[in-house]
């Protein structure tokens, strides 16, 4: 990747390397991760349970507790910006909630009980206003701003949904209001953690239709966070793959799902159940824990194709293709 | 094979017992200094009632005798708490007296807890009538001051140590009963009771084996609490007269004895009521502290 | 290895009577609200359900949370006292049985909790867990019991280790395992599987697919899964019936069901379940909104406030029954003739990936080669 492609990247994330420290040992979630989520792109970062891509996304936010977690290696790049070298009250004031904002899974927990929407979402453009695409701050244009935005959302009645509380609603609906919100200040990045995870695929459908539009209206950036190929698939312009800490492979959504080169991703799309398909393969072994894990491929103990130099080097990465990268030594 | 041996000793209690002393809540337990303040005080008390045969300097002082020639002497090498109207020797008052109302509080708690626990659970798991009627029985005696319900008793009954126990006890159990229920009621959602149900595991088995098991700490902490609370109440009984009689020696009737010499003989009436005030003290702190570990969600409830 | 599907082993103990029926069930909840606690409305969890289960099938129950498929697996099982309705088992209403019978035949039904974490006592070591119900159905002293949980665990693929833990200590997937393990001891004949792979990574998924399917053939059981996943159905089941606010819509030999979907219901699930082929248009049939309370049906049939060929007094004037469409095949729509399938049809869900050759194989499948490792 030459320095100018690099430097069209709004977020990049530069070998970035977490450990949490815990009872039973020191936990590295994050081992050499790189990630460049382009302007405009929707990058999936997609992985089982415990893969660290949730901890991908909080590191992002800067919202990994220390302690126990702590940050070995690595940078974070928003734009010209090392969100890295930004103290946690610049973070909370000029990025978090504004540039980058967040659709959490969990759609009860990030509203407030006791506030209508409404209030919530007239708190996001007073507290965190829009933060760019040098649209005026009109006075008195807010109400229609969020009107505008829950209609996209295709909540209908949005004037009686904004005068309710978030237990009178329903899980879609609460999810609708959350993607809205995050979509409010117009922020430039959007981590979408699991957003469809909690609801049914007829929800979920309309939930991802929802998010493309909304997307293809602000031209912003997403970091699609979750554990179903169905949803990259449906959602992600490009994706990496993830496992036990690591970036497997990472590339355009119909390479991978066409010529996926690292033996996990080829495991994994396997493993996937889908309309098309009558079998469904299982992967033998199970993940590593991540406390002491060896000094190679994190993949080993379960790879079909493993080599001997695997199990102590690390692969590095390979350009399998001009935008296909793998972590593999298979191709290295 | 040897796998399945240690599976096996794993079994029976283990599970109680690893949950009821995991680190994290001897942690707890221990996170400030009160708390061990509150334990060595309950486990000093504990000790000199057991040893106060061994320890007190005039055992036969305990009960009934005079020795005219000591009367109200102050506190000596001899005698170091000083001595009393009859001229005993009130150190060795206080330790006997410690076994008094420690055995008082002990029977008391257990009491409550045998006739409370199994009534709050039964209410707990069914509803309907069974449930309405004890619950509305245990209403009527919370309704009425715990106080004043147990002078009214040990009054009527006649002032002696089992009747003691019994007044106070009566006021007591419901307050068992009430947590009990209402913990209860809420396992009973439990998608694991749940199970059990299914797999057809009978309702006295479900009750005792889990929902019994899972109240533990909460009637551990309450009766704690309650142990002290019960020491404050019985000194009460004893102050007013309708306690124990003497020549028992009980802390209360000790104070109320003293009443006639005060402010003179001031060693008469500090070192019993030091020694309630400690107890007392000790087993507050000590639940306290047993409630923060065991479920802080409780914190704030009085015992 | 190959797995056949169950007909074909159970075909000598063919039998007459499907071995569970249920008949026309209901289980409403009444909603209390207000100071007085005063009952004021009803909720219609399952409203009117019948089902034929034959010995050794596969069948899929599935539909959107708060269909009511979960109230209907623990109704079935006695977990919920059915508000009307009849359960036979072996042709044997349970509702009329003496409680000594009920009790030995309702033990060869069981129900398998979608959360398995919360479906242990949490204080309680696993081998006491799956002691638990051979303590209280067996004379058997506790070492001999001891020997039978060691075998089942075994059977579900762990190990003796795995009975020293404590719920939290173990995977989704191990908990999985150990929530059979649980129920088999009791050798049931019937388990209803509620959402047997939730919250579980797909590599997982697929284990405990291949595990269900493994146990099915080896304690000869009869599997209603309850499941919001087509994909999964597809793999595992024999029949399947579609469930909306409480009823079954469509019912059916699954490849029969998802081939030609003819209630447009189905048609919905079908088209919104994610593809795997980036780039490909999202299928035009998605529903809008959400399904409505349970406490307010629509008028007339329940899935017309949502339905995209609903016609102004057909649809809301009555509800339609389910109308027998093809062999076992039935479905509730005034227009489901309009739905056959004609090429467009298939052309625009892909035929749910079956081609022909794939038909004619149809009642073969499989579950993964299981990687020797």
């Amino acid at each position: 990747m030459n320095r100018t492609a690099e430097e069209s990247h709004l977020l990049r994330i530069k070998n970035l390397a977490l450990e949490f420290h815990t009872e039973r040992g020191v936990v590295q979630a994050l081992d050499g991760v790189n990630l460049a989520v382009a302007k405009g792109e929707v990058l999936g970062l997609v992985g089982e349970s415990g893969c660290g891509k949730t901890v991908t996304g909080r590191s992002v936010l800067g919202l990994i507790p220390c302690p126990p977690g702590r940050i070995v290696r690595g940078e974070i790049w928003l734009d010209q910006e090392n969100l890295m070298t930004l103290s946690q009250e610049n973070l909370r004031s000029r990025v978090r909630g504004s540039r980058i904002t967040l659709v959490p899974q969990d759609t009860l927990g990030p509203l407030n009980p006791v506030h209508t929407v409404g209030t919530q979402m007239g708190d996001i453009l007073k507290y965190k206003g829009r933060s760019r695409n040098g649209r005026p701050n009109r006075p008195g244009s807010d109400h229609q701003e969020i009107l505008d935005l829950l209609r996209a959302v295709h909540l209908p009645d949005p004037d009686k949904i904004l005068a309710k509380y978030p237990a009178e609603l329903s899980g879609g609906q609460r999810q609708r209001i959350l993607i809205a919100m995050a979509f409010l200040p117009r922020p430039e990045l959007i981590i979408a953690d699991e957003p469809t995870t909690a609801l049914d695929v007829t929800v979920q459908a309309q939930i991802l239709k929802i998010f493309r539009d909304l997307v293809a209206r602000d031209g912003c950036s997403v970091l699609f966070i979750t554990h179903d190929m169905g949803v990259v698939a449906a959602i992600c312009d490009r994706v990496s793959v993830m496992y036990a800490g690591q970036i497997a492979e990472t590339a355009p959504v119909r390479k991978l799902f066409e010529s996926p080169r690292h033996p996990y991703t080829v495991k994994l799309l396997d493993s996937v159940p889908s309309p098309e398909k009558k079998e469904i393969s299982q992967i033998p072994g199970t993940v590593p824990t991540l406390i002491n894990i060896n000094k190679g491929c994190r993949f080993y103990d379960r790879c079909p194709q493993r080599l001997d130099r695997c199990r102590d080097h690390k692969p590095g990465l390979t350009q399998a293709d001009e935008d296909h990268a793998v972590f593999c030594h298979l191709f290295g | 094979m040897n796998g399945r041996v240690s599976a096996l000793q794993s079994l029976p209690g283990v599970g109680l017992a690893k949950k009821l002393l995991n680190r994290r809540m001897l942690r707890l337990f221990f996170r400030d200094k009160l708390t061990g303040l509150g334990t060595v005080l309950v486990l000093v008390t504990f000790f000199l009632a057991v040893a106060a045969p061994v320890l007190s300097p005039f055992p036969e002082d305990a009960y009934e005798n005079v020795r005219v020639a000591e009367r109200l002497q102050s506190p000596s090498a001899k005698h170091w708490f000083g001595t009393d109207r009859m001229g005993r020797d009130i150190f060795s008052r206080v330790l006997y007296g410690g076994r008094v109302t420690l055995f008082i509080a002990l029977a008391v708690t257990l009491l409550s807890i045998a006739i409370g626990v199994p009534l709050g659970l039964v209410a707990g798991y069914y509803s309907g009538a069974i449930h309405e009627v004890i619950m509305r029985v245990a209403d009527v005696f919370l309704a009425i001051p715990r106080i004043i319900l147990a002078l009214s008793l040990a009054a009527a009954l006649g002032p002696n140590v089992p009747n003691v126990i019994v007044a106070l006890s009566v006021s007591f159990w419901p307050r068992f009963t009430r947590i009990v229920e209402a913990e209860t009621q809420s396992l009973r959602h439990e998608l694991y009771i749940e199970a059990s149900q299914s797999l057809g595991v009978s309702p006295v088995s479900i009750l005792f084996r889990h929902i019994f098991v899972h109240t533990l700490p909460t009637i551990i902490v309450r009766g704690t609490l309650g142990i002290g609370f019960t020491i404050l109440l019985a000194a009460t009984l004893g102050f007013i007269g309708v306690g124990v009689s003497p020549p028992t020696p009980e802390w209360g009737l000790m104070i109320a004895e003293s009443r006639e010499y005060l402010p003179g003989t001031w060693w008469y009436a500090l070192f019993p009521g030091l020694a309630i005030f400690l107890t007392v003290m000790g087993y507050i702190l000590m639940g306290d502290s047993l409630r923060d570990a065991m479920d802080p969600r409780l914190r704030g409830i009085e015992g | 290895m190959r797995i056949t599907r169950f007909s074909a082993i159970f075909l000598d103990e063919a039998m007459t009577s499907p071995l569970l029926e249920i008949r026309a069930l209901k289980r409403y909840f009444p909603v209390r609200s207000g100071l007085l606690h005063r009952i004021t409305g009803l909720l219609r969890a399952v409203d009117g359900v019948s089902l034929e289960v034959n010995a050794g099938e596969v069948i899929g129950i599935v539909g959107e949370s708060g269909c009511g498929k979960t109230t209907l697996g623990k109704t079935v099982q006695g977990i919920y006292r059915p508000t009307a309705g009849e359960i036979f088992l072996e042709g044997k209403p349970l509702s009329r049985l003496p409680a000594k019978d009920l009790r030995r035949l309702g033990l060869s039904l069981q129900y398998v909790h979608q959360d398995p974490l919360a479906s242990f006592d949490p204080w309680w070591p696993m081998a006491r867990s799956l002691d638990e119900p051979l303590r209280a159905h067996t004379d058997l002293p506790w070492s001999e019991r001891m020997e039978r949980v060691v075998r089942i665990v075994k059977a579900v693929g762990l190990d003796t280790e795995h009975l020293e833990c404590f719920p939290h200590e173990l995977s989704g997937g191990q908990l999985r395992r150990l929530t059979l393990a649980r129920v088999l001891a009791l050798n049931p004949r019937v388990l209803i599987l509620d959402e047997p792979t939730a919250s579980l990574d797909v590599s997982v998924q697929a284990r405990i697919l291949k595990l269900l399917s493994d146990l099915r053939s080896e304690f000869k059981l009869t599997y209603v899964f309850i499941s919001h996943d087509l994909r999964i159905v597809r793999i595992m089941c024999d029949r399947v019936a579609v469930m909306y606010l409480g009823k079954v819509v469509e019912i059916g030999p699954t490849e029969a069901v998802l081939r030609d979907p003819r209630h447009p219901y189905t048609r919905a699930l079908l088209a919104a379940i994610p593809r795997l082929s980036p780039g490909e248009p999202q299928d035009e049939n998605l529903l809008e909104g959400e399904p409505p309370s349970p406490l307010f049906l629509p008028q007339g049939c329940r899935f017309s406030s949502r339905c995209p060929l609903f016609q102004e007094g057909l649809c809301n004037a009555s509800e339609p029954a389910l109308s027998p469409i093809g062999p076992g095949h039935e479905a509730a729509c005034f227009r489901s003739a309009e739905l056959s399938t004609s090429e467009e049809t298939v052309a625009r869900v892909g035929g749910f990936g079956l081609e022909k050759a794939e038909k004619r194989e149809g009642s073969k499948m499989r579950i993964g080669e299981s990687d020797a490792s």
